[in-house]
């Protein structure tokens, strides 16, 4: 009996391990096409988002802490013209030259949260050196343990933004030679005007004095005494009548007065030209005070009748490596503001006229530009934007509120300079441009 | 008697140039030359400039607000622009209280010749108050209905000059306002001698906004005077054109073409003045109680000493307008002699003058008589030719209005 209940037994613990058996394989079975799935679709995923990563325009470059370069995507790669495997294990700082806002070092592990305005300067390397400006954002990468395993860099390509902003730059200066040139024509057309005028009254005045000096010749030659007396007398009739006691005086004043109406004409078509000029990108050696005087003649229908304009110049200061056609743009907004300032405050000139002040100066290792006027002085709240684009505190048609900003742009970001302001309500402002005197000729 | 001109302008060179330049004209003229507009009031206030020379650009006071002061202190003084260059929102400033604009540099010859003109004709108004009158009008009135259609010309959507070009051609305020613009330099350069069609070419949309913006509708509350505006508007494009057929008939020469057609265009202009200055007397005119230009004539001498022929003309010397004109509308109230072959501007405005206004009857077809004072020295043939040219153009344009 026994031997015949084990029997059954052990055929009931075979079919129950045979059932557990079944399940198992299907359990494993669906595990298996389950684990197959999500593998599929992990890799599906990670494809996606390679190809995402590798059809962004953008260059995506993923940094370790170490600084070395652990990964990048395709556009980077067309980009620079390198393989991905010399770039991968490469410091960061071969390729990409970086400094966030307020930090020159652009090292790893500087997180910068704010976003970069357009003109940082920062730019990647090539593989055959040249240069592509780019607009750089980072974000530090940290794990689910709260460490920092690296940095992620995405890089945007600047280039044709830099060209659009070098025609906005030229635009905006053909802008102020346009707004100038009703001024320009004024203080051209005006010594024109004299100078015609003089040179007929010259002519004039030497037909008189030539019919004079015929009759004194005629006089001088005579022999006969009844010919000399009458000659005589016709000669002194036409001194008397024509006044000569006058021409002698006016003449050479109206000579005096024509040379200098010619020399004020040639010194306003040359300050023009001068500022219209594009200058180049390539920065040179420059002479702050003429361009100075330059832009203040250029200028002058537009402060002239509002304000007096003293210029400190220091005549020893040496060439300062600059762009002279924008910094000239920079002194041109900055006196136009001024003189709209004062404007305001001496009401067009029937309260008196206002002060403009250009002073230049050596400080240490930067040549220093101070514009100061007593206008209206700008509040304190207002004092922070005034750099932003498009900021204008002035009424339409006034200005578009770009002067500053440009001024900002160009001082900072072209020249590594920095431009400071002074204001007190009601009594002025001042502008302080310093510009290193050692630039490198980038 | 010599004439009195202030110079002013800020600059003392340009002041010492013109002193200088100036002087053989100190025989016509007594001048005074001063350097700033405040001094500039001060003399006016002593003194009664016949002409004001002015430059634009000067410091607290600028040319536009002194030309007003002038005209307020002494509105009969001639008022003229002398100016390097000034913004456009300074010159529209000056359009109105100023006759004339010219620019820097100006030569001699033409700056005396723009001075002496404007105060050729000042003895041919005896009447100071009229002569004072006639310097403070800074256009010529125009019917309330005509401004309506110019402001939605100048306000549609899609401006077009065509449209703006046909409302200031059909009305003469319109027309004398483009013409001051464009016989001054306030613009472009000065021309002589236009047609206010060919004047708005010249200016273009924007100006032409600027320029007409200045323009007033009449004060006058008279419903039926603004009516007679337009029906003197609509007659003086009408006499004007024939004037200008009959002179093509005449001459090839372009420029009496198109004196013929201004003087005759503006040849009532004169009415236009003296019913603004003197609004008791609109009805007169309204009614057309004059039997003739000669009753009318009469009447004007003896109520103010100066007819309506003289009255236009003077206002447009005093806007620089050429002379050909001035005189053809001066002196088309006289029917002098003329020969075939020797016609002048005057003559064809004076005889389009009486014909329009006061013998329109002989325009019709039936008609083969000629109106009663022919001119002596013309051919009948010539006239019947005139008349015919004239039949002509009042057909043409009743068939296009019924066309509209």
């Amino acid at each position: 009996m026994t031997r015949f209940m084990s029997e059954q037994l052990l055929q009931r613990k075979l079919d129950i391990a045979k059932q557990r058996i079944e399940l198992l394989e299907k359990m494993i079975e669906e595990k298996t096409r389950q684990l197959y799935l999500e593998h599929v679709e992990t890799v599906a995923a990670k494809e996606r988002m390679s190809t995402i990563l590798d059809t962004m325009q953008s260059s995506v470059i993923v940094v370790g802490t170490d600084g070395l370069i652990q990964g990048v995507n395709q556009a980077l790669v067309r980009q620079l013209g390198e393989d991905e495997a010399t770039l991968v294990g490469s410091p960061l700082d071969r390729i990409l030259r970086h400094r966030p806002k307020g930090d020159s070092s652009g090292s790893v592990g500087q997180v910068d949260a704010e976003p970069l305005t357009p003109n940082t300067g920062s730019y990647l390397i090539t593989r055959s050196a040249s240069r592509i400006p780019v607009l750089v954002s980072d974000a530090p990468l940290i794990d689910a343990d709260d460490n920092l395993f690296g940095q992620v860099f995405v890089c945007q390509d600047m280039t044709d933004y830099k060209a659009l902003e070098g025609q906005l730059l030229q635009s905006q200066k053909l802008e102020s030679v346009g707004q100038l040139a009703a001024g320009i024509a004024h203080e051209i057309n005006t010594p024109i005007q004299f100078v015609g005028d003089n040179t007929h009254f010259l002519g004039e005045s030497f037909g008189e004095l030539a019919a004079i000096l015929n009759k004194a010749a005629d006089f001088s030659m005579a022999e006969e005494q009844a010919a000399r007396q009458a000659l005589g007398e016709n000669l002194a009739e036409s001194i008397k009548a024509s006044d000569l006691k006058f021409l002698m005086e006016e003449i050479p004043k109206a000579i005096e007065q024509t040379l200098d109406g010619v020399s004020r004409v040639a010194k306003i078509v040359r300050a023009m030209k001068e500022f219209a000029h594009p200058g180049s990108s390539q920065k040179q050696g420059t002479d702050l005070n003429r361009l100075i005087e330059s832009t203040v003649t250029v200028s002058t229908n537009e402060w002239k009748y509002v304000a007096d304009l003293r210029l400190e110049l220091d005549q020893t200061l040496q060439l300062v490596p600059c762009l002279p056609g924008e910094l000239s743009q920079v002194i041109l907004n900055m006196v136009v503001n001024s003189a709209h300032s004062i404007e305001d405050k001496f009401d067009k000139g029937k309260r008196g006229k206002g002060l403009i002040r250009i002073s230049t100066r050596l400080e240490g290792l930067n040549a220093v530009i101070e514009i100061s006027d007593n206008g209206n002085g700008i509040p304190p709240e207002v004092l922070n934007r005034i750099y932003d684009p498009f900021f204008t505190t002035k009424g339409v048609g006034r200005g578009t509120g770009q002067g500053l900003s440009i001024a900002h742009s160009v001082v900072v970001d072209k020249h590594r300079g920095s431009i400071d302001c002074r204001s007190t309500v009601g009594e002025g402002a001042t502008f302080v441009i310093h510009l290193p005197i050692n630039q490198q000729m980038t | 008697m010599k004439e009195n001109v202030l110079f002013v302008d800020d600059d003392p060179m340009l002041l010492a140039g013109l002193k200088r330049m100036l002087r053989p004209m100190q025989k016509e003229w007594e001048m005074t030359f001063v350097d700033s507009p405040r001094e500039a009031i001060r003399q006016m206030e002593r003194l009664c400039f016949d002409v004001v020379v002015v430059d634009m650009r000067m410091p607290e006071i600028d040319g536009a607000q002194l030309l007003e002061e002038v005209r307020r202190l002494c509105p009969k003084s001639v008022r003229i622009v002398l100016s390097g260059q000034a913004d456009l929102e300074t010159i529209f400033r000056a359009v109105g209280p100023a006759h004339q604009y010219l620019a820097k540099p100006c030569d001699t010859d033409t700056l005396k010749a723009i001075i002496r003109r404007a105060v050729e004709l000042r003895d041919s108004i005896r009447s100071v108050a009229l002569r004072e009158g006639v310097s403070t009008l800074c256009s010529l009135p125009s019917s309330a209905a005509v401004l309506r259609r110019l402001s939605a010309a100048l306000q549609a959507p899609e401006v077009s000059l065509e449209a703006i070009t046909e409302v200031v051609v059909s009305d003469l305020g319109l027309s004398a306002a483009v013409l001051k613009a464009v016989h001054s330099a306030f613009f472009c350069d000065r021309r002589e001698l236009v047609k206010p069609a060919d004047a708005c070419q010249i200016l273009g949309v924007e100006l032409l906004r600027g320029v007409l913006g200045g323009v007033e509708a009449s004060q006058s509350e008279d419903s039926r005077f603004h009516g007679w505006l337009d029906r003197r508007s609509a007659q003086a494009v009408l006499a004007a054109r024939s004037a200008e057929q009959i002179a093509a008939n005449l001459s090839s020469d372009r420029t009496f073409q198109t004196a013929a057609y201004v003087a005759t265009l503006f040849g009532r202009c004169g009415e236009h003045c003296l019913t603004t200055l003197f609004p008791e007397e609109q009805g007169r005119y309204v009614d057309s109680s004059f039997a003739s230009l000669a009753e009318q004539l009469t009447w004007e001498r003896s109520s103010w000493g100066s007819t309506h022929c003289q009255v236009g003309a003077y206002l447009f010397s005093l806007w620089g307008v050429s002379g050909r004109v001035v005189d053809g509308i001066r002196f088309s109230e006289m029917l002098g002699n003329g020969t075939d072959t020797s016609v002048s501007v005057e003559l064809i405005n004076g005889v389009m003058q009486r014909w329009w206004y006061h013998y329109p009857q002989f325009f019709a077809d039936d008609v083969s008589e000629l109106p009663t004072d022919t001119v002596s020295g013309l051919s009948e043939q010539l006239l019947k030719k005139w008349l015919a040219l004239c039949s002509e153009q009042l057909k043409s344009s009743v068939e296009s209005s019924k066309a509209l």
